[in-house]
């Protein structure tokens, strides 16, 4: 009896890879039910456990407790583990590229190149993600049941997604990015030894390539702050794109108030799915592109297409020459890439190549250093290709972050008024004419001298640092930090200090100090120095409500009357009150504080 | 039909196929010959679309072959190598092309499968090479698509295993007029199975002819009372592919019927005029000869 198929061929090459792939797709499917589902729910175990024993040490003598918290360590473990089975996956279900044997037995089926592509690309991606999707959902669920912190709080109370869901939503585009990434590299190279390699390389020096060059010319441009181009690694690898997700909740940490303030997470969320989409598809239509030209008979040999070996030994080259170029030691550098190029080459052509190729393969070696060191060159002369030297423009900018010295202590203020937005943006560009002065001989000091005083006489213009954090409408943070004087530095504190927002930034900067210490038992210090200021003593004293209230009231008082320099220079003073050097002229706070201290 | 053109290709800056041009007709048995290393396998990866072209055209009923799901349809490929599929079950492998084959029939495969007395369910590793074979070639029969390439499907098999396969194809070739392609370095095999051979040597089809042709080939020796040059006689109109005198007598390949060559010869009157019948390997090694090729390593007398 003749049967007769009705289904699509791509429908029947996925169903057939499945098939051919189901032990894979069950192991992936336990190691994240292993890792997500019970991971939720032993943290939540140990938790309430650990709130049962009231956090006794006998708790961690628990060998019980022990030994499933251990897992808690382990789980992260096997979620890594997870993700790199992406090279697996797409090495199995594409593996006629880089097995002859397999050559003829999928290439003589009747499917056109760009079926089989689809249904292979497919099939992967179904046993790579979907264990990844059912194991979020049951984490979720089994969350919600052992009523823990991810399962309750899907949305958090300001209306934004949880943490830990955007992790996983993130983790998923990370995965979907690391698939695609593999599939190219498995279109590109022809043996399983190349495909694991290049999927390695590919992953780790294409982030080196996109930053560090630009990182060695931000160390001689002012203004120039590591934050501000953790961006370029986005796009370039998964291992890039969870670095610059790292870099980005560093900021966010040490810019917490300004996150805080415009929900920085829901652009930077959106963005970075953007970003990360856009990468995906254009890799996998350019995978595409390539498979389509690929022949059957480039299975077996190292590189299907030698341009991606040459992509990755340029890269390989940048990465060295740009560290070099760091350490001052050119020819090292070109000595060294020269000497990896040449030994790459050996590797890929198992042997010397006949003198012409080599001539000619050396002719690119060389062309990619002194691209290189153009590069460098001109981004040093240029300021970074003109980036570092502008600054935004006042109507794009919503917010300005500043670290600003107030009262004895460094503190985050975050200004949004016009005047203190111009004001700041005013000492932005003469930070940026002041160290951008002299400017010729000093870089070119910089790029041919190998003293080490001029390299420092730009990084170390000043005293101190200045960072400027700049949010514009949408959301999206600039930053920039130079080396100043001290004396500058002062100058513009001294304007600052005429400025009201900071005034009542440095107001409530106090208030949130003095109710935090009205929480603690031990009160509040005060530390009186003597007329020198060589010696001192503290004094603990109970902060009740009515206290607290009055030295608020003081210290307002005293700081809308006080003078720029009590804030700026700030030397008169005898008491620090938590980190608050209280000046003499402070009559209102000082009044408080000796009638419920000194007496 | 297949069509093949000017088909040319390298690989790795090596000329594997130069200038082929060939057609098998629908519903041939042909038969492709050749030393290792002639091109054979490398043809009919072109003829299934594993490999493309660098030039030229290969076409199945008037399709280009190449990316063609189509066209792949019509066709079924059996390679030299049996190890992709030693992880398979019978019934696995059946499962995996049956997909792809709209007309692939269960009764046809149960019958070979059953012929043979192959297990569906142990893995084609456990298999000897000739079951493996066996194995393969019943699915692509089962399949039921219009041509069958066969790379060097008979070679390593014992004459029994031999016998049993080229009986399924006989089988097959009766019943639906399926057009087979096989290779082979091995004359007498393809001899038995085909109506049509070619000779491949260095990427190129040296000759093309019908196995039954043959017949018409003869080997004449003869004595003349004067001397004569291989070209009096071409030019009487005699096809020689091969001359060879000596003293006296000459010996002679003629192609051609044997009444038109004896009429033409008596024109040089012949003291001895003698008609020898040759065996096939010794009309193709002739052939080549005739085209300038030393045969003598090319054809495999097992």
């Amino acid at each position: 009896m003749k049967e007769k198929t009705k289904s699509s061929p791509v429908l029947m090459r996925i169903r057939e890879n499945l098939k051919a792939e189901k032990r894979l797709f069950l192991a992936l499917l336990i190691m994240y039910m292993i890792s997500l589902p019970l991971y939720t729910i032993v943290e939540e175990l140990c938790y309430k456990i650990r709130k049962m024993y009231d956090y006794n040490e006998q708790f961690y003598e628990h060998k019980f407790i022990f030994t499933i918290e251990s897992f808690l360590e382990f789980s992260p473990v096997i979620i890594f583990v997870a993700v790199l089975e992406g090279i697996v996956v797409a090495m199995s279900v594409f593996k006629y590229l880089s097995k002859r044997t397999e050559v003829d037995k999928v290439f003589s089926l009747p499917l056109s190149g760009a079926q089989r592509f689809k249904a292979d690309f497919i099939s992967g991606l179904i046993i790579y993600i979907v264990p990844y999707i059912i194991s979020f959902v049951i984490a979720i669920v089994a969350g919600t049941i052992v009523d823990s912190n991810l399962g309750t709080s899907i949305i958090t109370y300001e209306g934004e997604l949880s943490h830990g869901i955007v992790l996983w939503i993130y983790l998923f585009f990370i995965k979907l990015m690391f698939y695609a990434f593999c599939v190219f590299v498995c279109v590109c190279c022809g043996n399983a030894v190349q495909t694991v390699v290049g999927i390695v390389v590919l992953n780790i020096v294409v982030p080196i390539c996109s930053y560090v060059p630009i990182w060695v010319i931000g160390q001689e441009v002012p203004g120039y702050h590591p934050y501000e181009m953790y961006g370029l690694l986005e796009c370039t690898s998964p291992v890039g794109a969870i670095f610059a997700m790292e870099m980005e909740i560093r900021r966010k940490s040490e810019y917490m108030v300004i996150s805080e303030i415009f929900g920085i997470n829901n652009y930077e969320f959106i963005t970075w799915m953007l970003s990360y989409i856009l990468v995906i598809i254009a890799i996998v239509l350019i995978s595409a592109w390539l498979y389509k030209k690929r022949k059957a008979e480039d299975t077996g040999k190292p590189f299907a297409f030698s341009l991606f070996f040459y992509i990755l030994s340029g890269m390989a080259i940048i990465a060295i020459i740009s560290y070099f170029c760091f350490k001052k030691f050119y020819i090292v550098g070109i000595v060294l890439s020269i000497m990896a190029f040449i030994i790459l080459e050996f590797i890929k052509n198992k042997g010397f190549m006949e003198i012409r190729k080599f001539l000619l393969s050396m002719v690119y070696c060389v062309s990619v250093i002194g691209v290189m060191f153009a590069f460098i060159i001109v981004g040093k002369s240029t300021s970074m290709f003109g980036i570092m030297k502008k600054i935004p423009e006042i109507s794009d900018v919503k917010a300005i972050s500043m670290g600003v010295y107030m009262m004895g202590t460094a503190k985050e203020v975050v200004f949004e008024e016009e005047e203190s937005k111009n004001l700041i943006l005013g000492f932005n560009s003469e930070v940026v004419d002041y160290c951008y002065l002299d400017n010729d001989e000093n870089y070119s000091a910089l790029v041919y001298g190998d003293e080490m005083e001029n390299f420092t006489s730009v990084n170390n213009k000043g005293d101190i640092t200045v960072s400027f954090v700049y949010v514009d409408n949408k959301g999206h943070i600039t930053n920039r930090m130079y080396y100043i004087r001290n004396d500058m530095m002062n100058k513009f504190l001294c304007k600052l200090a005429d400025v009201n927002e900071y005034r009542n930034a440095v107001c409530r900067s106090f208030d949130e100090r003095i109710d935090k210490s009205k929480e603690n038992k031990n009160g509040i210090v005060l530390e009186i120095f003597d007329d020198l200021r060589k010696s001192s003593s503290i004094v603990n004293f109970e902060l009740n409500d009515e206290i607290a209230e009055k030295l608020k009231e003081g210290f307002y008082t005293d700081i809308m009357s006080a003078s720029a320099d009590d804030f700026v220079y700030n030397y008169d003073w005898q008491y620090r009150l938590e980190c608050f050097n209280i000046p003499s002229s402070f009559s209102n706070t000082v009044s408080v504080l000796q009638e419920y201290t000194i007496k | 039909m297949i069509e093949i053109k000017n088909l040319e290709k390298a690989i790795d800056g090596a000329k594997i196929l130069d200038g082929i041009d060939l057609e098998i007709k629908k519903g041939s048995v042909f038969g492709l010959l050749g030393s290792n290393g002639a091109g054979k396998s490398t043809l009919l990866r072109h003829l299934c679309g594993v490999y493309k072209q660098d030039s030229g055209s290969v076409l199945i009923d008037g399709a280009e072959v190449y990316d063609n799901a189509d066209a792949k349809r019509k066709i079924f490929f059996v390679n030299d190598e049996t190890v992709q599929f030693t992880s398979f079950t019978l019934s696995e492998l059946k499962e995996y092309y049956k997909v792809y084959y709209p007309g692939f029939s269960e009764e046809l495969f149960e019958k070979l499968r059953k012929s043979v007395n192959l297990p569906l369910k142990k893995k084609l590793g456990t298999f000897s090479k000739g079951m493996k074979r066996q194995a393969i070639v019943i699915v692509g029969l089962s399949c039921q698509t219009e041509y069958l390439l066969l790379d060097e499907a008979f070679d390593g098999l014992d004459p029994a295993m031999r016998m049993i396969v080229k009986n399924m194809l006989f089988d097959s070739i009766l019943d639906r007029q399926l057009t087979v392609v096989i290779s082979s370095h091995n004359l007498r095999e393809i001899s038995e199975i085909c109506d049509t051979a070619g000779m491949m040597h260095d990427g190129k089809i040296v000759f093309c002819r019908e196995i039954d042709g043959v017949d018409n080939v003869h080997k004449l020796q003869v004595a003349f009372k004067e001397e004569y040059t291989k070209d009096d006689f071409v030019n009487a109109g005699l096809d020689v592919l091969s001359f060879k005198k000596n003293k006296s007598v000459y010996e002679i390949i003629i192609d051609g019927e044997i009444n038109e060559i004896t009429k033409k010869i008596n024109t040089f009157s012949p003291i001895v005029f003698d008609s020898i019948s040759l065996t096939l390997e010794e009309i193709f090694l002739y052939e080549m000869e005739s085209k300038g090729y030393y045969a003598q390593d090319i054809l495999d007398n097992n």
